[in-house]
């Protein structure tokens, strides 16, 4: 799978001028961006192999103006698609097709913190973590926390579902939205959802999370807070074998313990830490560590932390760190939180997946992954969500060797397949978009890829939001099982062209 | 506030967690229980499955099967697959996946209306049916295929009985964390198709939170599957959520895999009696902005208090609203916050019963969630829900009081108070003009809800009472959306005609 060139605009002079003028009468001329110079930042999210260029780039200051904004796109059949930090992994947020990038810096207000109700409601432009800061005041918080929390936005987070260290304990970015407003592709607002009570009718909201920008823009998010656990223990436990770690982890579940955070990291990725300016002084032979965080109330966190501690001691771990303050426990989640820009240390270039299996599968497919890596050439290295069985393996690799990037791509579709033979999925928390949509076919028929594009045309009919994302299209295709790609390949091409017209 | 002088001791060791623990009578409870009440409060089964297999048709009867037929001349059968007084021609219940999509095939080709069938604890709800060809019975579907207790993920098929799947959870410590009504015969298809959910919900969430997989028979006879036996999942749409509260209109639901929890290890119950209403909304705010992290939040009035809480001893003085809340976490933990509630609510006049013995918690929650019995009474039942903010739940308590007056009924009420949803039975004599009162506010209600998207549903009402209203009363744009998504999948309309979503 050969990146894409950074495909010029394929609009007309006469077209450009009369969009850009529209637009600027939404917005002000200063907040529709045109030039070349100005859209460079906007070629790529956290995905960087499928640069494009999007034609547009506006800044939308409330409802209203995304109305118009959609408006302009339906009058000229024109790709559109919400933006928030750009953060994403897997190129939700690239403008594949062109057209105009919607983007939310403008639309940052926390509209209401309602703590009688447990609840907050947002514009989609709103920095996760500045909205937990929001609500400190009260002793509130906004759980999902992904590791983008200090920069990705509120509708980022809805849009790709996102997760984070603490979803063990606390469920997902849909386990904690209540209700919406967005803006569907033919300029039309809804309320979908209710934070009063149960939804009526059918699930909307529940759809509408984790449709990674296809159905439409939110344009406002209502958000469940949660009080703060008043109590936090976190630690660390080294080990000698990767088994002693992965047992500790399904051990500290049967005992009824649910950790907010259970977190595994590799021989690999410690070396790499160790070497960086985030060293916390783990011995470098260790062969994997267990950062374990318990929280909840003052009175029972002993006990829990009590549980825990005996199961790492039953499986054989040579060494227990338990941070005694904030700042050693800020100290031993350094290491985890730091573990990417470490890579650098160990590998000219890296390469972040993103897989999940059941829990019980992380021994198997952990030494399948070690050995697939060796197949390759390629150093791997892991640090992950071993709590959720969602998988982060890295692949370091040397960007200036001939056809790296092939062979990268190559294991990486390797590993995937082996998530799903397991019993696993393609993606855990980083989304489809661009990066997977070609092993669709290895997790879904073609009447079920057919009822999900079934969903998306009730809400964009015309597929005019973020098209040619998460479904299989006719790109180069790697090792894909020929006949299923192509049946559902075969099976888009229909769709789309017929809500194409 | 106080505690009652009478404090039911606490004893250690057990977990009553475990939601599907049916009471088989007063286990353990160190005291007589009035045993007239606690009979009515078991739930009873209407005839066990065992013996409806024999009585009903295999499916090879569906070749024979035509719309025209009127009943299946065997009452017994066709009486457990009525639905709001009408009978369905043929009743059939497919042995395999294959089989149930040839059944909607051939209902898509003869325009058949479907409906798909658990223990049948919720075919009350909705509006009623245009017409009913075919009650689909998924009592063969009923096993637990995959249990992995390390993984913390369980999968199971639609027409297994909620308390079948708590009892084998237990074994091992864990459980679905849901605690919806009919617990001993309500199946975990019928609960996903209803959305339907218990006092557990303030702390666990509902069904919707814990499904991580499902497979189904689409209306047009394909059969398909979504997510997997994986916690975190971002593969696709998240088709589970669509299917969730869909009361069965956009396909057969045959199996799921959920996502569990641990059991707490240790529990705790706290009943307490507020002097009036504006004391025990006090009393929930209070809570509500507490650290505390009960698992559940629940507010009764008056005559529910006296229903739920017969042995508990708090029916001496004034009559008052109360809230009962549930604790389950370590041991400490669970001290600590039951100690704190007296702190919390100082200033209020209160009486309050600490229950720690794990057989006399089950049973305080089994006569909360079971609401079988609370309508009957040889009067016009109507059981309502509503849904709203947590913080308009004491107001929308003291609105049904009104209403109660206005049709001179009977109300028990019990609210998910932290959650915002009230459940409210009104027992009423019948007639012309309290039918027309009871429209007259039902649409009050809704007006007064409609600002904060909150919503009144009719859940429970006379064949002669439902016919002239919207039970679902949803008056919000985003309908449109999901007449579309019906449209997409089941154009003829052929599961569950009228009933919900037209």
């Amino acid at each position: 799978m050969a990146a894409l060139m950074n495909v010029p605009s394929t609009i007309t002079a006469s077209l450009r001028d009369t969009v850009r003028r529209e637009l600027a009468s939404i917005v002000g001329d200063e907040w529709v961006l045109d030039t070349p110079d100005e859209l460079i930042v906007y070629e790529c999210d956290g995905l960087t192999l499928h640069p494009r260029l999007p034609d547009f780039v506006v800044f939308p200051t409330c409802t209203e103006d995304v109305v118009k904004i959609m408006a302009v796109a339906q009058r000229h059949k024109m790709p559109f698609l919400p933006r928030g930090a750009g953060t994403c992994l897997s190129g939700g947020a690239i403008a594949i097709e062109g057209g105009i990038i919607l983007e939310f810096s403008r639309m940052k207000r926390i509209l209401a913190l309602d703590f009688d109700n447990r609840m907050a409601t947002v514009e989609p432009g709103v920095v996760n973590l500045h909205l937990t800061l929001a609500a400190k005041k009260k002793n509130f918080y906004y759980a999902p926390d992904p590791s983008s929390q200090m920069v990705s936005t509120i509708g980022g987070n809805v849009a790709e579902n996102s997760g984070g260290p603490h979803t063990l304990k606390y469920g997902v970015t849909t386990n904690h939205v209540m209700a919406l407003e967005v803006v569907l592709p033919d300029s039309e607002v809804y309320e979908l959802g209710t934070p009063a009570g149960d939804f009526v009718g059918y699930d909307l909201v529940g759809a509408f999370v984790g449709s990674e920008g296809t159905f439409g823009t939110v344009t406002k998010a209502s958000v469940r807070l949660l009080y703060s656990p008043p109590a936090v223990k976190t630690m660390l436990a080294v080990y000698d074998s990767v088994a002693d770690a992965t047992r500790t982890v399904s051990g500290i579940i049967a005992r009824g313990i649910v950790p907010a955070a259970l977190e595994m990291i590799d021989k690999n990725t410690i070396q790499a830490i160790e070497a960086s300016v985030y060293a916390t002084g783990i011995p470098k032979d260790a062969e994997a560590v267990l950062l374990i965080e318990v929280d909840g109330l003052e009175a029972g966190i002993e006990q829990q932390m009590e549980r825990v501690v005996e199961v790492i001691r039953a499986n054989n771990a040579r060494e227990i760190r338990i941070a005694k303050d904030d700042v050693e426990r800020k100290k031993l989640w350094a290491a985890r939180k730091n573990a990417f820009g470490a890579y650098g240390r160990i590998s000219a270039n890296y390469y972040t997946m993103d897989g999940v299996i059941p829990r019980s599968k992380l021994p198997e497919v952990l030494a399948d992954i070690d050995a697939l890596g060796r197949k390759y050439g390629l150093g791997m290295a892991n640090v992950f969500h071993a709590g959720d069985g969602n998988l982060h393996p890295i692949i370091l690799y040397d960007a200036s060797q001939p056809n790296a990037k092939d062979k990268v791509l190559s294991l990486a579709g390797d590993i995937l397949r082996r998530c799903v033979e397991v019993g696993g999925a393609l993606s855990g928390e980083h989304g489809i978009g661009l990066e997977k949509q070609e092993f669709m076919a290895l997790f879904f028929s073609e009447k079920e890829l057919d009822v999900m594009l079934r969903l998306k045309m009730v809400f964009n009919p015309q597929n005019l939001a973020n098209p040619s994302k998460i479904f299989p299209m006719r790109r180069g295709c790697g090792e894909m099982p020929k006949n299923l790609l192509d049946a559902a390949d075969q099976k888009y091409k229909e769709v789309d062209e017929m809500v194409r017209f | 506030m106080k505690w009652s002088a009478f404090e039911i001791s606490l004893e250690k060791g057990g977990s009553a967690a475990g939601a599907g623990v049916v009471l088989k009578g007063p286990t353990n409870c160190g005291r007589q229980l009035p045993r007239a009440r606690l009979a009515s409060a078991v739930p009873v089964s209407e005839g066990g499955l065992d013996a409806r297999n024999t009585l009903i048709s295999r499916f090879k009867r569906v070749q024979t099967l035509t719309n025209k037929t009127t009943s299946t001349g065997d009452n017994k059968v066709s009486s457990r697959f009525t639905v709001c007084g009408l009978h369905p021609a043929q009743v059939v219940a497919p042995q395999t996946r294959e089989e149930t999509g040839r059944l909607l095939k051939e209902a898509n080709a003869q325009n058949w209306a479907v409906v798909p069938f658990g223990s049948g604890s919720k075919q009350h709800i909705g509006n009623a049916l245009k017409k009913f060809d075919v009650a689909l019975s998924l009592e063969h579907f009923n096993q637990i295929l995959e249990f992995e207790p390390q993984d913390l993920v369980v999968k199971v098929q639609a027409g297994c009985p909620l308390a079948t799947l708590q009892a084998r959870l237990a074994q091992d410590g864990l459980s679905l964390p849901v605690d919806p009504p009919w617990q001993d015969v309500a199946t975990v298809g019928g609960i996903v198709s209803s959305h339907d959910s218990g006092p557990l919900r303030f702390f666990h969430g509902t069904i919707r939170d814990y499904l991580i997989g499902v497979s189904l028979i689409q209306p047009d006879g394909a059969w398909t599957k979504f997510g997997s036996r994986v916690v975190k999942n971002v593969t696709g749409y998240d088709m589970c959520k669509l299917y969730t509260g869909a009361f069965g209109t956009l396909g057969v639901l045959l199996d799921f895999y959920f996502k569990l929890k641990p059991l707490p290890p240790s529990e705790k119950t706290v009943v307490v009696k507020f002097k009036g209403l504006t004391e025990s909304a006090q009393a929930l705010a209070r809570l509500l902005s507490s650290p505390l992290l009960p698992a559940a939040v629940e507010l009764l009035n008056p005559v529910a208090l006296e229903f739920v809480n017969h042995s508990l001893n708090l029916t001496e003085g004034e009559p008052g609203y109360a809230l009962v809340l549930r604790f389950g976490d370590v041991e400490n933990s669970v001290q600590w916050q039951v100690e704190q509630l007296e702190k919390l609510w100082d200033g209020l006049t209160a009486q309050g019963v600490i229950v720690g013995d794990m057989g006399e918690q089950a049973l305080v929650w089994q006569m909360l969630r079971e609401d079988r019995t609370w309508l009957e009474q040889p009067a016009l039942n109507v059981k309502l829900k509503l849904n709203c903010l947590p913080n308009q739940v004491a107001t929308m308590a003291g609105r049904l009081e009104t209403v109660r007056k206005e049709l001179n009924a009977e109300l028990r009420l019990k609210a998910h108070a932290g959650s915002g949803v009230i459940r409210a039975y009104l027992a009423f004599e019948e007639s012309a003009s309290a039918t027309s009162q009871f429209v007259w506010q039902l649409q009050n209600l809704r007006a007064e809800l409609k600002p904060t998207r909150g919503t009144v549903i009719v859940e429970s009402a006379p064949a002669s009472l439902k016919s002239g209203i919207d039970v679902w009363g949803y008056d919000f744009k985003d309908r449109t959306l999901m007449q579309q998504i019906r449209q997409q999948y089941d154009p003829r309309a052929i599961l569950n005609p009228g009933r919900f979503v037209v």
